[in-house]
């Protein structure tokens, strides 16, 4: 399991999201490409995969942030064209999931040098238990992904006509910070 | 395993950064993003409950002989919670169970469990061999849980006190019996030529009081008739035969060879044995350790051996080099002329302070020298035809020795 967490890693970051950009501008696209790819090399040969979906996410806001929007508005200019950036954006969900992932890959690495240098573990046991808590986490970030979509779709097709997008997003603003303050609440009061 | 918790972090965080990113670029799109890390974060949350853990140890004996097993019974159940779970169960790392014990079947004492949605409940055997004497505590079961992605709590450490112990008793297996030599020829009732030992109700004379006499023996008639106002008291035979004194060597050379495997070892053995043996026939066994340390004075019967047995369980070696001579033990030979049997190893090291005592006991002294010549071999030249062919020449330590060693 730990080299299907470090595959999905190495290679989710920069393949989807760029692979959608390369219709509207190829060049930027293999540019960012082979970074990308080159940061996650040198960050799996470090134990440290993580690196290369921060760098990926971070380029992805950015390119998207200059080509669309408020940004290109007042600035009167894109940094790409905005032909293929719907699906750009979407596929960002994709550069999460492979961030978390590789947060992950790191605990697994964690684990089994902790395992290793404190020594007297049976080597299947731990595979086996290893490999069982990668299945879940696997399982449930898919679960995540596929309920997003199926949210997505649902808050796209059934709309309300009565609150307008910036109703909406106070609504958002206000739900989610109930909800961060009662869970900061609850860790300081379970740690 | 901050690492976690920067999960947790993570996923309260990329929805903020992802609704700012939202408004300005305007796509809708980027709700897919916001709603990820959100309902991740809900999973990892409801799966965040504390697990309920009851981890029991069960042994099959608590008291056993140097090679013997000890089965040891580990049964983990853990309820709530989703992660992993991680047991180390005696012997634990820096106890002294650890020198003592070494594993032989049964896999490990270390465990990983991955706790899922179903309550676990597992069962884990394993069996360690006894490899040194000793009293060893079982100390206790050491666990840490951690939750799938975090959760809302830090990793849950836990330790688990066992009271029980374990003694691990030195094998008793050099002298099993002595023919006609320490076998008492007289029949009872036998005159004793010990000074120790419960008392008879024989009398021998009448003497002046020392300290440590028994009231019940102060002869008053004899008190009030003497001139100078002494105490007087009567003197009984006393039971048993005659008294043994063994001294065992302490010194840094008992620890030639290994852990399990070295002079001190074969001393402890070979002193319970003879103490055993010697008991058996009624005679006076007393221990001194040499140049410092535990020691039992000479007196007859089972449980001496048992008061032995307990001294000899925690003795050690030590790296002190000269020998004073214990007052209480030269009065004890003066009074009571017993056999000395000085358990040692000799060599250059020790062969000073062997000597240093030697001239000091008033009587001469049996010298029982424990070689470990063998045991250092052993380990280097495997199938060794002849053992005599590792055992160096000790005539010339022998020679050293003072006149009144035998």
């Amino acid at each position: 399991m730990r080299q299907v967490l470090a595959a999905l890693s190495l290679v989710l970051p920069p393949v989807i999201p760029f692979i959608v950009l390369m219709l509207s501008s190829p060049s930027i696209s293999l540019i960012l490409i082979a970074i990308t790819l080159s940061i996650g090399l040198i960050g799996l040969l470090m134990g440290n995969l993580s690196a290369e979906s921060w760098v990926a996410l971070i380029m992805a806001l950015i390119i998207s942030v200059m080509s669309q929007g408020y940004v290109p508005y007042i600035l009167h200019m894109a940094l790409i064209p905005s032909q293929g950036l719907t699906a750009f954006d979407g596929s960002i969900i994709i550069i999460e999931y492979s961030l978390i992932l590789s947060q992950l890959y790191n605990n697994y690495v964690r684990y089994m040098r902790e395992f290793s240098s404190r020594g007297g573990y049976d080597k299947d046991e731990v595979n086996n238990a290893l490999n069982s808590l990668i299945k879940w986490i696997l399982t449930f970030l898919t679960i995540s992904l596929l309920a997003s979509f199926t949210t997505y779709y649902v808050i796209t097709t059934i709309t309300v006509p009565l609150v307008d997008p910036f109703t909406a997003l106070v609504i958002f603003a206000v739900t989610y910070i109930v909800i961060s303050r009662y869970l900061l609440t609850k860790m300081k009061s379970q740690s | 395993m901050r690492e976690i918790s920067r999960i947790l972090l993570l996923l309260v965080l990329l929805p903020m950064v992802m609704a700012v990113i939202a408004v300005l670029t305007t796509s809708k799109l980027y709700i897919l993003s916001i709603l990820f890390p959100l309902i991740t974060l809900v999973i990892a949350l409801s799966l965040s409950d504390k697990p309920i853990i009851s981890i029991i140890l069960n042994t099959d004996k608590s008291v056993l002989y140097v090679d013997e097993e000890l089965n040891i019974e580990l049964n983990v159940k853990v309820h709530g919670g989703f992660g992993l779970l991680i047991i180390r169960a005696p012997p634990i790392p820096s106890t002294s169970m650890v020198e003592g014990f070494e594993l032989v079947r049964g896999g490990n004492n270390v465990h990983v469990i991955f706790k899922g949605f179903g309550d676990v409940n597992r069962r884990f055997t394993y069996t360690l061999r006894a490899v040194k004497r000793g009293n060893y505590s079982l100390g206790g079961i050491d666990y840490v849980y951690y939750n799938i992605l975090g959760g809302v709590h830090e990793p849950i450490k836990g330790f688990i006190k066992l009271e029980e112990g374990v003694q691990v008793i030195p094998r008793i297996k050099i002298v099993r019996r002595v023919l006609g030599i320490v076998k008492p020829r007289q029949g009872l009732p036998r005159y004793s030529p010990s000074r120790l030992g419960p008392y008879s109700t024989e009398f021998r004379s009448v003497r002046n009081y020392v300290p440590g006499d028994p009231y019940k023996f102060i002869n008053w008639k004899a008190t009030a008739r003497d001139p100078n106002r002494r105490i007087m008291v009567n003197e009984y035979e006393r039971e048993g035969l005659r008294t043994t004194i063994i001294l065992l060597d302490l010194g840094w050379w008992m620890r030639y060879g290994t852990v399990e495997d070295n002079p001190l070892e074969y001393g402890i053995s070979l002193t319970l044995s003879l103490s055993r043996v010697l008991l058996r026939y009624g005679y006076n066994v007393g221990l001194w350790t040499i140049p410092m340390g535990p020691r039992v004075i000479p007196s007859s019967g089972t449980t001496q051996y048992y008061r032995l047995l307990r001294e000899l369980m925690v003795v050690k070696a030590l790296p002190i080099k000269g020998y004073t001579m214990d007052p209480a033990l030269y009065r004890l030979i003066q009074e009571t002329d017993p056999a000395l049997i000085i358990v040692t190893n000799m060599n250059t090291e020790s062969i000073g302070t062997i000597t240093t005592l030697l001239n000091k006991l008033p009587s001469r002294a049996l010298i029982i020298d424990i070689v470990p010549d063998t045991i250092l071999m052993r380990s280097l030249v495997k199938g060794l035809p002849c053992n005599q062919w590792v055992i160096r020449n000790r005539m010339k330590l022998y020679r050293a020795l003072p006149r009144n060693a035998g």
